[in-house]
């Protein structure tokens, strides 16, 4: 079985014996090449180097699914401003719809612009060099795609003085999102990840979430589902406590394939949620363990998270993304300590 | 080298309220959570700033931001509370300015919690129990605040329940009405104590 076998076999609950290990590279590949940030997202998109920097990571840590291209949101197609620091990871600095009346004169099919273009390439290039590989598309979810496009702060202003606005901006994303994940995906990918950092009960609310979150995951996922790829939600936020239960249900009756829960989640409880029904992606905490160590620690961490979750179908993933700036050196800890867990199985 | 020390704790806990008042007449610069925040400090820092509210995974990058604009300014002493909605923890914050600024010399992870709030068992079964228990493990100083409301036997709850936790932390009561621990507040914040738990937790 091969790194993308295992992958999708495991996503699908169809197998359930070694566990595989995606680490949901966005930016990090560049640090495998020493590569500044602004060369890569130089005039047009260097898809040739993004592919290197993503294979050469690979070919450092040893993980089973790559995402294919060094990521940015693409905002810029739309009229977004992102910075790109030249040793640091991108950033949105100009949200598109500042000024709502914005929103009405784009479309969303505007997102496929040039930065996509180059992203898909590098994908296709990483595809084409390692088909072994599992290939992943980091798509935002629609509350994160609306919070780029508005900003937080005034899109949540919105759902309390301007819902018509807020409904405005989240269907915009959706559409947006949806275009996105099939311009990206079509052909080459194994599975969309939707990184829905403001889809997050604990910032918009039960309420908001369900309505705008859930519900557009289900509509997105189901669209993913119909090209035959796998679909994947990162929401943050706490969902293992009793109270929060019903969100995890209505989360995981999306019907995504797998669901990856944030940093501050018990462990028990998203198993009580998920077993049986998805697969479950988490894992060692990036901001802590993996950023800091030592390597005991990191030994500690991940041998305790596949203490856990390894019978249940899981995707062994850091807490969160991981960017430019964390040590690859100790990424090889957590990636060692799972192949001698995965030898022993 | 400048200081920088993270009060922290959800919302209404009474972070600036105490900072206020155990930090008047020390000379400190102040990044609040939000506008409200820092117009109630504005009076009495050197310079004052605020967080924007952004997505949970923008706010180490934001922390580090705000942290080195305002590091721009040579401040001896800069406190700041955490950017985002204060629901999460704060250490990933502190831990990514200890990797990479060596400039900074990180004072303890201090956490404001509302002593009239612990009533309930801190549970990993609820979202309120599942933050403080979150909160109450990265800390190294826990304040408890509203003391003047706490007697004698529900400081030794709260104490108990916090150490089933967290043996390492130290606990403070403090109320800005009675002045109470004010000055161990003071001193956790302008002294040498060093941020220390989320390193070995």
């Amino acid at each position: 079985m091969d790194s993308r076998e295992l992958f999708l076999s495991t996503l699908k609950r169809e197998y359930n014996g070694k566990v595989p290990l995606c680490i949901r590279d966005l930016t990090l590949g560049m640090d495998a090449l020493n590569v500044p940030t602004d060369q890569v997202f130089g005039k047009e998109y260097n898809s040739k180097l993004s592919a290197e920097c993503v294979l050469a990571l690979q070919d450092m840590v040893k993980h089973d699914v790559t995402m294919g291209c060094i990521f940015s949101y693409g905002l810029e197609a739309i009229g977004g401003v992102t910075k790109y620091p030249a040793d640091g990871i991108p950033y949105v600095s100009g949200h598109p719809f500042e000024n709502p009346e914005m929103i009405d004169s784009c479309n969303p099919s505007d997102i496929t612009g040039p930065l996509l273009k180059g992203m898909r390439e590098s994908c296709e290039i990483v595809h084409s060099k390692r088909p072994d590989l599992a290939l992943c598309i980091n798509v935002p979810g629609p509350l994160t795609m609306s919070g780029f496009a508005r900003g937080v702060e005034t899109l949540m202003m919105d759902f309390m003085m301007n819902p018509d606005i807020a409904e405005k901006v989240v269907d915009f994303s959706v559409k947006a999102i949806s275009i996105e994940s099939e311009y990206m995906s079509k052909g080459i990918a194994d599975a969309v990840y939707f990184a829905s950092a403001t889809d997050n009960p604990d910032m918009v609310g039960d309420d908001e979430y369900l309505k705008y979150s859930v519900d557009n995951i289900r509509k997105l996922s189901d669209q993913v589902h119909s090209e035959g790829i796998c679909t994947i939600f990162h929401p943050h936020g706490v969902f293992s406590t009793d109270d929060r239960k019903e969100l995890l249900d209505w989360s995981v009756a999306t019907g995504v394939d797998g669901f990856q829960f944030a940093e501050g989640n018990d462990v028990e409880g998203i198993l009580d949620g998920c077993k049986g029904k998805c697969s479950i992606l988490g894992g060692v905490n990036a901001f802590s363990t993996l950023l800091m160590g030592p390597d005991k620690r990191i030994i500690r961490d991940t041998n305790a998270f596949l203490d856990q979750l390894a019978d249940c179908h899981y995707v062994m993933t850091c807490s969160c993304s991981i960017n430019r700036g964390l040590s690859i050196d100790n990424l090889r800890v957590m990636s060692d300590t799972l192949a001698e867990f995965n030898r022993a199985r | 080298m400048m200081r920088l020390v993270a009060v922290c704790g959800i919302p209404g806990s009474g972070k600036t309220s105490i900072i206020r008042e155990s930090c008047n007449g020390v000379k400190f610069s102040f990044i609040a959570n939000n506008p409200e925040s820092q117009d109630m400090i504005a009076d009495i820092s050197e310079n004052s700033d605020n967080f924007p509210f952004k997505s949970p995974c923008a706010r180490i990058r934001q922390f580090q931001f705000r942290v080195d604009m305002m590091k721009e300014k040579n401040p001896e002493l800069l406190i700041a509370e955490p950017p985002g909605n204060c629901l999460e923890v704060s250490s990933p914050m502190l831990n990514q300015i200890y990797v990479n600024d060596k400039s900074i010399s990180l004072g303890p992870l201090m956490t404001v919690i509302d002593g009239c709030n612990i009533d309930k068992e801190i549970s990993k079964r609820t979202t309120e129990g599942l933050r403080m228990f979150n909160m109450i493990d990265e800390s190294d100083v826990i304040v408890i605040s509203h003391s003047d409301l706490i007697d004698d036997e529900r400081r030794a709850f709260i104490k108990d329940e916090i150490s089933k936790i967290n043996t390492d932390a130290e606990v403070i009561f403090c109320s800005v009405v009675t002045g109470e621990g004010m000055d161990s507040v003071k001193e956790r914040i302008t002294g040498d104590c060093s941020y220390t738990r989320p390193l070995w937790n």
